[in-house]
């Protein structure tokens, strides 16, 4: 596919391999110190509170809410212009306040969205091979 | 504690035009800004022995001195963060470097074309690619690519907590562009706005409106710093730095999306520190230089560096204190980045230096003391400057 033709695919980072093989087996999976069990996003090698190296993947509900959202009507590339208005969130998820992702609210008209509105992970194809974590109202 | 203070002065000040295509290389606009700032200092190309340009100029140091005619260049360094790290950061690392004699003369710089895209990509447009790396890899794939979308997620999440309004945003379009009304050098001279024009502006990512965002510029500016004992045998009455500070926290993703509650932000930890190490007051700015990439972020960014408490900027930003020349806090007279030009805010510190020294066109009356500030929401620097 024409790299003009969609949003771009997420290049997995070493330290994330583990978030975005979960999202392609439909499980949204949270970095967590595997020392003093402190979530943190976006994933990163060091816990920052006790700076320990070894970490874990959780499996978490997929639960949360909107933190905010914004409805883009002026298309930046060109996979956009056929696709304004679109929204663009941040969800917080359930089990800690800092884990907030940036991500498309689905299954709900863009002037229906409010912040707060609870929401659950949905996993949508991007492209074959490549699936991302979007989130529709609960 | 051994600080700054005082031990180093900008004494030059230069620019090109600004316009949306400068017909000419970036490295052209770069020695160009340089030769006008050189000279506006009473000095030679030759003179100038260290360069500290942003990390995002395209321009290398050693082509700069291979154009400049410097024999003997004995200090370079970049800026990082563009806009957080390049106004300011920039002036501050040659402060540092006259101030503990490892240079004797250094320029600051930014030269781009970034409205032309003759070296530039615009930084309002999507780089196509067919992946995201780094942090973008969790909001590219989204849809979120320019810094105007990341700035709607956190202006409408600001909003939300504390009541502010988007005619709060456009107060400080208002006021910028009322500025640049007078100025013959500003992109928008002729172009006057109202809160009304503003409203009606198109959405380019609600809440943000067209006027929220700042432009997008071609154009060079450059000035010198060098120690407080030489500056006093130069052309221009020297303006002193009285205190800078460099700040940045362990949340930012690379993406200029803000985690509003969190309680620091890089402008709060500037703030700790700019202040004290100046020994004055908010009270005491006579005029002051915000980074105006876009509204909201200078809103938050008053209230990050202390002039009013978290959630109270809409009101503080709305009641004619910024604005040349009645208001008690005179803002970013030149116009900024809103309205004179996107020179990567170098113009708004070129500005300052203007003001102290007496030679500004929306003069504030009796300016003494001038707070410059980088952008918010990425790793920033900010600066107290004094006559």
């Amino acid at each position: 596919m024409a790299a003009s033709s969609n949003f771009p695919s997420p290049i997995p980072d070493f330290d994330a391999q583990e978030f975005w093989a979960g999202c392609n087996r439909g499980e949204l999976l949270m970095q967590r110190c595997a020392a003093c069990k402190r979530f943190r996003w976006l994933p990163r090698p060091m816990c920052p509170f006790c700076n320990s190296l070894e970490r874990e993947w959780i499996r978490v509900s997929g639960r949360g809410k909107v933190y905010t959202y914004t409805i883009i009507t002026h298309p930046v590339h060109p996979a956009a212009v056929s696709r304004v208005p679109y929204n663009v969130a941040q969800v917080q998820l359930a089990e800690d306040p800092d884990l907030i992702l940036v991500t498309n609210l689905v299954g709900i008209a863009n002037e229906n969205i409010r912040i707060d509105m609870p929401v659950q992970v949905v996993f949508e194809e991007h492209e074959p091979g490549v699936t991302l974590p979007k989130f529709k109202p609960a | 504690m051994e600080t700054l203070k005082d031990k180093a002065a900008i004494v030059g000040v230069g620019h090109t035009e600004y316009s949306r295509d400068s017909g000419r290389s970036e490295m052209t606009l770069a020695v160009e800004a340089i030769r006008n700032a050189v000279a506006d200092a009473g000095l030679k190309c030759s003179d100038i022995d260290g360069i500290a340009k942003y990390s995002m100029d395209n321009n290398d140091h050693v082509h700069l001195a291979a154009n400049l005619g410097i024999p003997a260049l004995r200090f370079f360094a970049d800026a990082p963060w563009g806009g957080g790290g390049g106004p300011v950061g920039s002036v501050l690392l040659g402060a540092m470097a006259v101030a503990t004699g490892m240079a004797n003369c250094v320029v600051a710089l930014r030269a781009m074309n970034e409205r032309s895209g003759r070296g530039t990509n615009r930084f309002g447009l999507a780089q196509v690619r067919a992946g995201a790396p780094g942090a973008r890899a969790y909001v590219e794939p989204f849809g979120l690519f320019s810094p105007a979308q990341a700035v709607a997620l956190s202006a409408r999440r600001h909003m939300h907590l504390y009541g502010t309004k988007s005619e709060h945003f456009g107060a400080i379009a208002v006021a910028c562009r009322t500025h640049a009304q007078t100025n013959p050098n500003a992109v928008m001279r002729g172009r006057p706005l109202t809160i009304e024009d503003h409203q009606s502006s198109r959405m380019i990512a609600d809440p943000l409106r067209l006027h929220d965002c700042c432009l997008e510029t071609d154009g060079g500016a450059a000035v010198v710093i060098t120690s407080a004992e030489r500056a006093r045998d130069l052309k221009q009455k020297p303006v002193y730095i009285l205190a800078g500070a460099f700040g940045a926290i362990d949340r930012n993703t690379q993406t200029m999306v803000k985690f509003i509650e969190y309680p620091r932000s890089e402008s709060t930890v500037i703030a700790d520190e700019l202040f004290a190490r100046a020994g004055v007051a908010h009270k005491d700015i006579d005029v002051c230089f915000i980074y105006d990439h876009f509204t909201p972020l200078v809103l938050m960014a008053f209230e990050e560096l202390g002039f009013c408490k978290r959630g109270e900027g809409g009101p503080f930003v709305s009641d004619g204190k910024l604005l040349w020349p009645n208001g008690s806090l005179p803002f970013n007279t030149s116009g900024g980045n809103l309205s004179e030009g996107y020179i990567h805010g170098m113009q708004n510190t070129i500005e300052a230096v203007r003001q102290l020294r007496g030679q500004a066109i929306n003069q504030v009356r009796d300016a003494q003391i001038a707070l410059v500030a980088s952008g918010n929401a990425v790793p920033t620097t900010a600066m107290i400057l004094h006559r």
